[in-house]
């Protein structure tokens, strides 16, 4: 039901046009303070508020790329302050993370991770990235270059990364991310 | 006769409670057909049955290969054809539904022949999954190498 509510927008307007005549007959035919009356208004806010969703994501589609792009610029930034509060905010809590040597992270472990003394970035920042956008979910694909002292070693890596964003909750989420080894 | 408020706080609760179980059966439904359809990538990819991939994937495909290189569908199809035969083995996969996506992580396994060569590798893959005009379509994909 919210899989095609969701995704078939025009459908979902026309199908409740259709049942609202015969509901507004219904009611109509209802005398004021009915019991039934009540009960119905009671489903049928629930239904049209049910309904309002997609129109919420039809909204969240307006600069999408430009809104996602700015997500992603803030997520490097964040990395590099070890700021957790913002990441906690952008990711989320089922976000599934890989590493660059294929270690799969929950959003609990990367945070952790980040906190961790014994890793300090000194650079992280995207290289380039592009932003394809499928209704509510965007998926962005770009290189970063990230260079820090791991366990008292420099370390310097330029990698591939996709990240997955989510609109949910009347706000844009990384479900997503991955990144490759360094590449050439 | 006038509905008590506890008598419309019920009607509204279990409106809400069909709601969200409707909602909760919809993301199983989904995981459940985006597992199948993972299933047949993988067989397809085996076989290298172009017009099977072809349908599975979205025209806007951004694939990330193991070796880091990103491609198109017209590539990965291309790819799949041009392959020596590769055996394909998901040892772990686990999806995960938001609304009209699902993600879907895991390891798997691949054992072929590149050049004459044979090659044993193993990576971490996230699918990513989109419901469009009634299908479930791949939109991007991308394996990281891992130590086994």
């Amino acid at each position: 039901m919210a899989l095609r509510g969701q995704h078939d927008h025009g459908h979902a307007t026309m199908n409740e046009r259709k049942v609202r005549l015969p509901l507004q007959r219904f009611l109509g035919s209802m005398k004021m303070g009915s019991p039934l009356k009540m009960i119905a208004i009671v489903v049928a806010f629930v239904w049209a508020t049910t309904g309002m969703i997609p129109g919420q994501q039809i909204n969240a589609g307006s600069g999408l790329a430009a809104k996602v792009r700015d997500l992603e610029y803030a997520r490097f930034d964040a990395q590099h302050r070890k700021d957790n509060l913002a990441l906690d905010a952008m990711f989320d809590n089922a976000l599934v993370w890989v590493e660059p040597d294929g270690v799969q992270l929950t959003k609990a472990d990367y945070l952790a991770k980040l906190r961790k003394p014994d890793i300090n970035v000194t650079e992280i920042n995207p290289e380039s990235m592009t932003v394809r956008a499928h209704g509510t979910t965007a998926v962005v694909v770009g290189i970063y270059r990230e260079r820090g002292v791991k366990d008292g070693q420099a370390y310097a890596l330029r990698a591939r990364f996709m990240d997955t964003w989510a609109f949910k909750n009347g706000k844009w989420l990384c479900i997503a991310a991955a990144a490759t080894s360094s590449i050439s | 006769m006038k509905p008590s408020k506890w008598s419309i706080a019920l009607v509204y609760l279990a409106t809400g409670l069909v709601t969200g179980l409707a909602h909760a059966q919809d993301m199983v439904d989904a995981e459940s057909k985006v597992g199948t359809l993972e299933h047949l990538w993988g067989e397809a990819a085996q076989l290298r049955d172009v017009k099977a991939l072809e349908s599975i994937f979205d025209d806007s495909l951004v694939y990330v290969h193991i070796d880091g290189r990103l491609m198109t569908k017209a590539q990965v199809l291309a790819d799949t054809k041009a392959a020596d035969a590769v055996d394909i083995v998901v040892q772990s996969s686990l999806a995960q539904a938001h609304g009209n996506t699902v993600i879907v992580s895991g390891v798997m396994q691949l054992k072929g022949v590149e050049r004459g060569k044979p090659y044993l590798r193993h990576g971490r893959f996230i699918d990513t999954w989109v419901y469009e005009e009634g299908h479930w379509l791949c939109v991007a994909s991308m394996t990281t190498a891992m130590q086994p």
